[in-house]
Protein backbone atom coordinates (compact mmCIF):
# COMPACT_ATOMS: atom_id res chain seq x y z
CA UNK A 1 0.00 0.00 0.00
CA UNK A 2 0.96 3.58 -0.61
CA UNK A 3 2.33 5.50 1.76
CA UNK A 4 -1.14 7.81 3.36
CA UNK A 5 0.37 10.83 1.71
CA UNK A 6 -0.16 9.57 -1.59
CA UNK A 7 -3.42 7.53 -0.63
CA UNK A 8 -5.68 10.21 -2.27
CA UNK A 9 -3.99 9.90 -5.21
CA UNK A 10 -3.84 6.34 -5.60
CA UNK A 11 -7.79 6.43 -5.14
CA UNK A 12 -8.54 9.03 -7.54
CA UNK A 13 -7.12 6.51 -10.42
CA UNK A 14 -9.19 3.60 -9.44
CA UNK A 15 -11.58 4.13 -11.97
CA UNK A 16 -10.31 4.90 -15.14
CA UNK A 17 -11.27 3.31 -17.93
CA UNK A 18 -8.87 0.98 -19.64
CA UNK A 19 -8.93 -0.31 -23.07
CA UNK A 20 -9.73 -4.27 -22.91
CA UNK A 21 -6.82 -6.77 -23.44
CA UNK A 22 -8.17 -7.59 -26.87
CA UNK A 23 -7.89 -3.82 -28.09
CA UNK A 24 -4.15 -3.71 -26.94
CA UNK A 25 -3.59 -7.54 -28.10
CA UNK A 26 -4.68 -5.92 -31.60
CA UNK A 27 -3.22 -2.62 -31.25
CA UNK A 28 0.07 -4.54 -30.90
CA UNK A 29 -0.06 -7.01 -33.55
CA UNK A 30 -1.02 -4.53 -36.03
CA UNK A 31 1.99 -2.37 -35.07
CA UNK A 32 4.33 -5.39 -35.06
CA UNK A 33 2.47 -6.34 -38.52
CA UNK A 34 3.27 -2.48 -40.13
CA UNK A 35 6.94 -2.85 -38.67
CA UNK A 36 7.29 -6.12 -40.36
CA UNK A 37 6.34 -4.74 -43.86
CA UNK A 38 8.61 -1.87 -43.77
CA UNK A 39 11.38 -3.81 -42.16
CA UNK A 40 11.28 -6.60 -45.25
CA UNK A 41 10.08 -3.84 -47.80
CA UNK A 42 13.59 -1.70 -46.69
CA UNK A 43 15.71 -5.16 -47.28
CA UNK A 44 13.88 -5.74 -50.42
CA UNK A 45 15.15 -2.07 -51.59
CA UNK A 46 18.72 -2.90 -49.96
CA UNK A 47 19.24 -6.66 -51.32
CA UNK A 48 17.60 -4.37 -54.71
CA UNK A 49 20.10 -1.57 -54.94
CA UNK A 50 23.15 -4.13 -54.19
CA UNK A 51 21.99 -6.35 -56.95
CA UNK A 52 22.10 -3.21 -59.54
CA UNK A 53 25.58 -1.97 -58.65
CA UNK A 54 26.65 -5.27 -58.91
CA UNK A 55 25.46 -5.96 -62.42
CA UNK A 56 26.37 -2.51 -63.29
CA UNK A 57 30.06 -4.00 -62.14
CA UNK A 58 30.29 -6.68 -63.87
CA UNK A 59 29.54 -4.26 -67.04
CA UNK A 60 32.59 -2.66 -66.10
CA UNK A 61 35.77 -5.49 -66.10
CA UNK A 62 37.84 -2.31 -65.45
CA UNK A 63 35.64 0.30 -63.28
CA UNK A 64 36.51 1.38 -59.80
CA UNK A 65 36.33 -0.40 -57.18
CA UNK A 66 32.85 -0.53 -55.55
CA UNK A 67 31.78 1.89 -53.31
CA UNK A 68 28.82 1.25 -50.90
CA UNK A 69 25.75 1.52 -52.68
CA UNK A 70 23.66 4.48 -51.12
CA UNK A 71 20.21 3.63 -50.48
CA UNK A 72 19.10 6.67 -48.60
CA UNK A 73 18.24 7.15 -44.99
CA UNK A 74 14.27 6.37 -44.84
CA UNK A 75 13.81 8.60 -42.20
CA UNK A 76 12.93 7.67 -39.45
CA UNK A 77 11.87 4.76 -39.00
CA UNK A 78 8.26 3.80 -37.12
CA UNK A 79 9.97 1.13 -35.43
CA UNK A 80 8.61 1.65 -31.92
CA UNK A 81 12.22 2.12 -29.74
CA UNK A 82 11.46 -0.62 -27.19
CA UNK A 83 12.99 0.21 -23.79
CA UNK A 84 14.63 -1.16 -21.89
CA UNK A 85 14.64 -4.31 -23.75
CA UNK A 86 15.16 -4.61 -27.60
CA UNK A 87 14.35 -7.59 -30.06
CA UNK A 88 10.17 -8.29 -29.63
CA UNK A 89 9.49 -11.23 -31.18
CA UNK A 90 5.34 -11.20 -31.15
CA UNK A 91 3.94 -14.38 -32.64
CA UNK A 92 1.11 -12.96 -34.82
CA UNK A 93 1.02 -14.39 -38.58
CA UNK A 94 3.59 -13.03 -40.70
CA UNK A 95 2.34 -9.87 -43.30
CA UNK A 96 0.75 -10.34 -46.44
CA UNK A 97 1.13 -8.03 -49.33
CA UNK A 98 -0.70 -9.43 -52.31
CA UNK A 99 -1.44 -7.27 -54.79
CA UNK A 100 1.33 -5.36 -54.61
CA UNK A 101 3.58 -4.01 -57.10
CA UNK A 102 6.61 -5.49 -56.28
CA UNK A 103 9.61 -2.64 -55.28
CA UNK A 104 11.44 -1.25 -58.38
CA UNK A 105 15.62 -0.89 -57.42
CA UNK A 106 15.72 3.13 -56.64
CA UNK A 107 19.28 4.38 -56.15
CA UNK A 108 18.27 7.38 -53.18
CA UNK A 109 14.50 7.14 -52.22
CA UNK A 110 15.29 8.85 -49.36
CA UNK A 111 12.82 12.08 -48.58
CA UNK A 112 13.81 15.45 -48.07
CA UNK A 113 13.10 18.16 -45.52
CA UNK A 114 12.00 20.39 -47.84
CA UNK A 115 8.77 17.36 -49.07
CA UNK A 116 7.34 18.00 -45.41
CA UNK A 117 5.56 20.88 -44.62
CA UNK A 118 7.30 24.15 -43.11
CA UNK A 119 6.83 26.36 -40.53
CA UNK A 120 5.80 29.06 -43.00
CA UNK A 121 2.77 26.95 -44.07
CA UNK A 122 1.44 26.70 -40.45
CA UNK A 123 -0.33 28.92 -38.42
CA UNK A 124 1.46 31.49 -35.67
CA UNK A 125 2.60 29.60 -32.78
CA UNK A 126 3.41 25.82 -34.21
CA UNK A 127 7.37 24.79 -33.30
CA UNK A 128 8.79 21.98 -35.09
CA UNK A 129 9.22 19.19 -32.46
CA UNK A 130 10.74 15.98 -34.45
CA UNK A 131 10.41 13.97 -37.08
CA UNK A 132 9.54 10.84 -34.73
CA UNK A 133 6.30 8.82 -36.42
CA UNK A 134 5.85 6.68 -33.50
CA UNK A 135 2.86 6.23 -32.00
CA UNK A 136 -0.82 5.91 -32.62
CA UNK A 137 -1.84 8.96 -34.29
CA UNK A 138 -2.41 7.41 -38.15
CA UNK A 139 -4.90 6.56 -39.38
CA UNK A 140 -3.64 2.59 -39.68
CA UNK A 141 -4.08 2.96 -35.92
CA UNK A 142 -7.97 3.15 -35.70
CA UNK A 143 -8.20 0.25 -37.74
CA UNK A 144 -7.75 -2.15 -34.85
CA UNK A 145 -11.60 -1.02 -34.18
CA UNK A 146 -12.73 -2.03 -37.42
CA UNK A 147 -13.42 -5.62 -37.29
CA UNK A 148 -12.65 -6.76 -40.55
CA UNK A 149 -8.86 -6.92 -42.01
CA UNK A 150 -7.67 -3.55 -43.21
CA UNK A 151 -5.20 -3.45 -46.52
CA UNK A 152 -1.80 -1.61 -46.36
CA UNK A 153 -1.78 1.62 -47.09
CA UNK A 154 2.13 1.49 -48.09
CA UNK A 155 2.22 -0.79 -50.38
CA UNK A 156 5.61 -0.43 -52.23
CA UNK A 157 6.97 2.06 -49.35
CA UNK A 158 10.73 2.54 -50.30
CA UNK A 159 11.02 5.38 -47.96
CA UNK A 160 8.88 7.87 -45.25
CA UNK A 161 10.17 11.20 -43.29
CA UNK A 162 8.11 12.54 -40.52
CA UNK A 163 7.52 15.91 -39.28
CA UNK A 164 5.54 17.02 -36.03
CA UNK A 165 4.40 20.17 -35.32
CA UNK A 166 3.18 21.54 -31.97
CA UNK A 167 1.43 24.57 -30.72
CA UNK A 168 0.24 25.19 -27.04
CA UNK A 169 -3.11 23.83 -28.00
CA UNK A 170 -3.01 21.61 -31.15
CA UNK A 171 -0.55 18.94 -32.80
CA UNK A 172 0.09 18.31 -36.63
CA UNK A 173 1.98 14.99 -37.90
CA UNK A 174 2.82 14.58 -40.93
CA UNK A 175 4.06 11.25 -42.57
CA UNK A 176 5.44 11.30 -46.34
CA UNK A 177 6.16 8.01 -47.85
CA UNK A 178 7.63 6.95 -51.09
CA UNK A 179 6.18 4.41 -53.19
CA UNK A 180 7.66 2.20 -56.16
CA UNK A 181 5.99 2.12 -59.29
CA UNK A 182 2.69 3.21 -59.13
CA UNK A 183 1.82 2.01 -55.80
CA UNK A 184 1.36 5.71 -54.50
CA UNK A 185 -1.65 5.52 -56.60
CA UNK A 186 -2.43 2.36 -54.90
CA UNK A 187 -1.85 3.60 -51.57
CA UNK A 188 -4.53 6.39 -52.31
CA UNK A 189 -7.13 3.77 -53.44
CA UNK A 190 -6.07 1.03 -50.29
CA UNK A 191 -6.91 4.93 -48.38
CA UNK A 192 -10.84 4.29 -49.88
CA UNK A 193 -10.90 1.20 -49.39
CA UNK A 194 -9.97 0.84 -45.64
CA UNK A 195 -12.22 3.72 -44.62
CA UNK A 196 -15.35 2.29 -46.71
CA UNK A 197 -14.59 -1.17 -45.84
CA UNK A 198 -13.93 -0.75 -42.32
CA UNK A 199 -16.78 -2.53 -40.35
CA UNK A 200 -16.14 -1.04 -36.84
CA UNK A 201 -16.63 -3.25 -33.85
CA UNK A 202 -18.58 -0.96 -31.95
CA UNK A 203 -21.98 0.74 -32.70
CA UNK A 204 -21.56 4.42 -33.50
CA UNK A 205 -18.08 4.34 -34.57
CA UNK A 206 -17.55 5.47 -38.36
CA UNK A 207 -14.82 6.20 -40.81
CA UNK A 208 -15.44 8.05 -43.45
CA UNK A 209 -14.66 10.07 -46.09
CA UNK A 210 -15.60 13.54 -46.01
CA UNK A 211 -14.01 15.20 -48.82
CA UNK A 212 -11.75 14.45 -52.63
CA UNK A 213 -9.95 16.21 -54.61
CA UNK A 214 -8.61 18.87 -52.62
CA UNK A 215 -5.26 19.38 -54.89
CA UNK A 216 -2.39 17.36 -55.35
CA UNK A 217 -2.61 15.12 -57.82
CA UNK A 218 -5.15 13.21 -55.54
CA UNK A 219 -6.74 14.06 -51.88
CA UNK A 220 -8.45 12.72 -49.01
CA UNK A 221 -10.13 14.19 -45.96
CA UNK A 222 -10.80 11.20 -44.09
CA UNK A 223 -12.56 11.45 -40.40
CA UNK A 224 -13.29 9.13 -37.80
CA UNK A 225 -15.49 8.87 -34.95
CA UNK A 226 -13.89 6.15 -32.19
CA UNK A 227 -16.24 6.17 -29.09
CA UNK A 228 -17.32 9.32 -29.68
CA UNK A 229 -13.96 11.24 -30.13
CA UNK A 230 -13.23 12.39 -33.86
CA UNK A 231 -10.06 12.74 -35.58
CA UNK A 232 -8.88 13.71 -38.80
CA UNK A 233 -6.60 13.07 -41.62
CA UNK A 234 -5.60 14.91 -44.71
CA UNK A 235 -4.31 12.32 -47.88
CA UNK A 236 -2.12 13.91 -50.45
CA UNK A 237 -0.37 12.20 -53.43
CA UNK A 238 2.55 14.35 -55.33
CA UNK A 239 3.66 10.98 -57.76
CA UNK A 240 5.25 8.27 -56.27
CA UNK A 241 5.15 10.37 -52.78
CA UNK A 242 2.15 10.36 -50.37
CA UNK A 243 1.16 12.74 -47.39
CA UNK A 244 -0.74 11.45 -44.66
CA UNK A 245 -1.52 14.09 -42.05
CA UNK A 246 -2.80 14.54 -38.65
CA UNK A 247 -4.90 17.27 -38.27
CA UNK A 248 -7.13 18.93 -35.83
CA UNK A 249 -10.28 16.87 -34.79
CA UNK A 250 -12.66 19.54 -36.03
CA UNK A 251 -10.92 20.45 -39.46
CA UNK A 252 -13.74 21.09 -42.16
CA UNK A 253 -13.28 20.35 -45.76
CA UNK A 254 -12.50 23.95 -46.47
CA UNK A 255 -10.11 23.96 -43.86
CA UNK A 256 -8.37 20.87 -45.15
CA UNK A 257 -8.37 22.22 -48.63
CA UNK A 258 -6.15 25.05 -47.17
CA UNK A 259 -3.41 22.27 -46.32
CA UNK A 260 -3.11 20.48 -49.12
CA UNK A 261 -1.65 23.13 -51.13
CA UNK A 262 1.15 23.78 -49.11
CA UNK A 263 1.20 19.77 -48.42
CA UNK A 264 1.31 19.59 -52.69
CA UNK A 265 3.90 21.97 -53.40
CA UNK A 266 6.21 20.94 -50.55
CA UNK A 267 5.80 16.69 -51.90
CA UNK A 268 7.34 18.54 -54.90
CA UNK A 269 10.57 19.05 -53.50
CA UNK A 270 10.45 14.99 -53.37
CA UNK A 271 9.84 14.31 -56.62
CA UNK A 272 10.20 15.32 -60.46
CA UNK A 273 6.95 14.87 -61.39
CA UNK A 274 5.69 18.45 -60.55
CA UNK B 1 -0.94 -18.45 -32.41
CA UNK B 2 0.01 -15.45 -29.89
CA UNK B 3 1.87 -16.36 -26.51
CA UNK B 4 0.51 -14.17 -24.15
CA UNK B 5 -0.67 -16.22 -21.29
CA UNK B 6 -0.55 -14.40 -18.26
CA UNK B 7 -1.14 -11.15 -20.21
CA UNK B 8 -4.21 -10.35 -19.33
CA UNK B 9 -4.14 -10.69 -15.56
CA UNK B 10 -0.69 -8.96 -15.25
CA UNK B 11 -2.38 -6.12 -17.44
CA UNK B 12 -5.72 -6.46 -14.94
CA UNK B 13 -3.45 -6.55 -12.02
CA UNK B 14 -1.07 -4.11 -12.32
CA UNK B 15 -2.13 -1.50 -14.44
CA UNK B 16 -3.58 1.03 -11.52
CA UNK B 17 -0.24 1.03 -9.79
CA UNK B 18 1.65 1.78 -12.80
CA UNK B 19 -0.92 4.51 -13.69
CA UNK B 20 -0.59 6.01 -9.97
CA UNK B 21 3.14 6.07 -10.02
CA UNK B 22 3.00 7.83 -13.92
CA UNK B 23 0.74 10.21 -12.51
CA UNK B 24 2.64 11.58 -9.79
CA UNK B 25 5.69 11.24 -11.64
CA UNK B 26 4.07 13.19 -14.78
CA UNK B 27 1.68 15.41 -12.83
CA UNK B 28 -1.15 15.03 -15.77
CA UNK B 29 -3.43 11.82 -15.40
CA UNK B 30 -4.22 11.45 -18.80
CA UNK B 31 -1.03 11.92 -20.04
CA UNK B 32 0.17 8.82 -17.49
CA UNK B 33 -2.59 7.09 -18.44
CA UNK B 34 -1.64 7.12 -22.62
CA UNK B 35 1.56 6.60 -21.81
CA UNK B 36 0.74 3.44 -19.60
CA UNK B 37 -1.84 2.37 -22.02
CA UNK B 38 1.19 2.42 -24.99
CA UNK B 39 3.23 0.38 -22.06
CA UNK B 40 1.56 -2.16 -22.27
CA UNK B 41 1.07 -2.49 -25.89
CA UNK B 42 4.71 -2.37 -26.04
CA UNK B 43 4.51 -4.96 -23.34
CA UNK B 44 2.56 -7.33 -25.08
CA UNK B 45 4.56 -7.47 -27.94
CA UNK B 46 7.36 -8.49 -25.78
CA UNK B 47 5.91 -11.01 -23.86
CA UNK B 48 7.47 -13.77 -24.05
CA UNK B 49 10.43 -12.13 -22.83
CA UNK B 50 9.27 -9.39 -20.34
CA UNK B 51 6.93 -12.56 -18.42
CA UNK B 52 9.99 -14.15 -17.45
CA UNK B 53 11.42 -11.28 -15.81
CA UNK B 54 11.00 -11.23 -12.07
CA UNK B 55 9.31 -7.94 -11.87
CA UNK B 56 7.46 -7.29 -15.38
CA UNK B 57 5.81 -3.99 -13.78
CA UNK B 58 9.20 -2.40 -13.41
CA UNK B 59 9.19 -3.11 -17.23
CA UNK B 60 5.81 -0.84 -18.09
CA UNK B 61 6.96 1.46 -15.38
CA UNK B 62 10.01 2.31 -16.44
CA UNK B 63 9.01 2.43 -19.92
CA UNK B 64 6.24 4.50 -19.14
CA UNK B 65 8.43 6.84 -17.48
CA UNK B 66 10.19 7.39 -20.89
CA UNK B 67 7.65 8.29 -22.41
CA UNK B 68 6.26 10.40 -19.88
CA UNK B 69 10.04 12.20 -20.06
CA UNK B 70 10.61 12.45 -23.85
CA UNK B 71 6.91 13.79 -23.66
CA UNK B 72 5.72 11.80 -26.15
CA UNK B 73 3.10 12.70 -27.63
CA UNK B 74 1.37 10.59 -30.10
CA UNK B 75 -0.29 8.34 -28.41
CA UNK B 76 -3.73 9.24 -29.34
CA UNK B 77 -5.59 7.37 -31.60
CA UNK B 78 -5.26 3.93 -31.58
CA UNK B 79 -5.89 2.75 -27.75
CA UNK B 80 -6.93 6.51 -26.64
CA UNK B 81 -7.90 9.40 -27.95
CA UNK B 82 -7.47 12.20 -24.94
CA UNK B 83 -4.93 14.42 -26.20
CA UNK B 84 -7.31 16.90 -27.86
CA UNK B 85 -10.67 16.12 -25.73
CA UNK B 86 -9.71 16.69 -22.65
CA UNK B 87 -10.09 13.77 -19.49
CA UNK B 88 -12.86 11.64 -19.31
CA UNK B 89 -16.18 13.36 -18.71
CA UNK B 90 -17.31 10.79 -16.10
CA UNK B 91 -13.88 11.50 -13.66
CA UNK B 92 -14.46 13.88 -11.41
CA UNK B 93 -11.83 16.46 -10.36
CA UNK B 94 -8.74 16.06 -8.36
CA UNK B 95 -8.95 16.56 -4.97
CA UNK B 96 -7.14 19.35 -3.49
CA UNK B 97 -4.50 17.18 -1.50
CA UNK B 98 -3.93 15.20 -4.80
CA UNK B 99 -3.83 18.71 -6.97
CA UNK B 100 -1.29 20.11 -3.86
CA UNK B 101 0.79 16.55 -3.83
CA UNK B 102 1.59 16.66 -7.32
CA UNK B 103 2.44 20.33 -7.52
CA UNK B 104 4.94 19.55 -4.92
CA UNK B 105 5.73 16.84 -6.36
CA UNK B 106 6.59 19.16 -9.90
CA UNK B 107 8.61 21.49 -7.85
CA UNK B 108 11.17 18.55 -6.80
CA UNK B 109 14.32 17.60 -9.40
CA UNK B 110 13.25 15.27 -11.51
CA UNK B 111 15.61 12.43 -9.59
CA UNK B 112 13.95 13.40 -6.38
CA UNK B 113 10.95 13.22 -7.16
CA UNK B 114 11.68 9.58 -9.04
CA UNK B 115 13.07 8.40 -5.83
CA UNK B 116 10.17 9.64 -3.44
CA UNK B 117 7.46 8.22 -5.93
CA UNK B 118 8.87 4.95 -6.41
CA UNK B 119 9.49 4.53 -2.37
CA UNK B 120 6.50 5.99 -0.75
CA UNK B 121 4.18 5.30 -3.83
CA UNK B 122 5.20 2.08 -5.43
CA UNK B 123 6.84 0.75 -2.00
CA UNK B 124 10.27 -0.13 -3.79
CA UNK B 125 12.82 -0.58 -1.40
CA UNK B 126 16.11 1.72 -1.81
CA UNK B 127 18.05 -1.25 -3.18
CA UNK B 128 15.28 -1.72 -5.65
CA UNK B 129 14.89 1.80 -6.96
CA UNK B 130 18.79 1.86 -7.16
CA UNK B 131 18.56 -1.22 -9.35
CA UNK B 132 15.94 0.10 -11.17
CA UNK B 133 16.76 3.75 -11.68
CA UNK B 134 20.42 2.38 -12.21
CA UNK B 135 21.71 4.44 -9.39
CA UNK B 136 23.71 4.31 -6.43
CA UNK B 137 22.17 3.13 -2.89
CA UNK B 138 23.66 5.92 -1.61
CA UNK B 139 22.75 8.50 -4.40
CA UNK B 140 19.09 7.06 -3.86
CA UNK B 141 19.22 8.13 -0.31
CA UNK B 142 20.28 10.96 -0.28
CA UNK B 143 17.74 11.94 -3.15
CA UNK B 144 15.09 10.14 -0.46
CA UNK B 145 16.21 12.74 2.32
CA UNK B 146 16.47 15.92 0.43
CA UNK B 147 13.34 15.36 -1.74
CA UNK B 148 11.62 14.74 1.84
CA UNK B 149 12.79 17.48 3.46
CA UNK B 150 11.80 19.67 0.17
CA UNK B 151 8.09 18.42 0.43
CA UNK B 152 7.62 18.08 3.75
CA UNK B 153 8.26 22.28 3.76
CA UNK B 154 6.06 22.41 0.62
CA UNK B 155 2.79 20.65 2.28
CA UNK B 156 3.66 21.32 5.80
CA UNK B 157 3.73 17.64 6.58
CA UNK B 158 6.32 14.54 7.24
CA UNK B 159 6.69 11.72 5.06
CA UNK B 160 8.18 8.80 7.09
CA UNK B 161 11.99 7.99 7.03
CA UNK B 162 11.51 4.75 6.18
CA UNK B 163 8.57 2.25 4.94
CA UNK B 164 7.76 -1.03 5.69
CA UNK B 165 10.56 -2.75 2.73
CA UNK B 166 13.12 0.07 2.63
Amino acid sequence: MPDPLFADLYRETEHLTWAPTEQVRRCARQRTRRTRIVASLAGVVAVAVVATGAAALADRPDGPAPISPVTGTPTPSSVPSPSPTTGATPSDAPPTTTGEQPSSPTIDPAIPAAATLQLADLPNGFRLTGSDLDGDWSLESVTIYCRNESPSITPGEVARRGAVFDSPTANITQRVTRHSGSNAATSMDRVRKLVTGCVPHREGDSLSILAEGLGGDESLLVGSVIEGRQNRWLFVRQNDLVAQVWLDSETTPAEARRYTQPVADRLCAGTDAC
Amino acid sequence: MDTDEGFEEFYRTSRHRVVTVLYALGGDPTEAQDAAQEAYVRAWQRWRRISGYDDPEAWVRTVGYRLLVNRWRKIRNGIVAYRRHGPDPTAGPPSENTVALVAALRRLPAEQRQAIVLHHLADLSVADIAAQTNTPTGTVKARLTRGRKTLATLLDTTLPEEVSNA
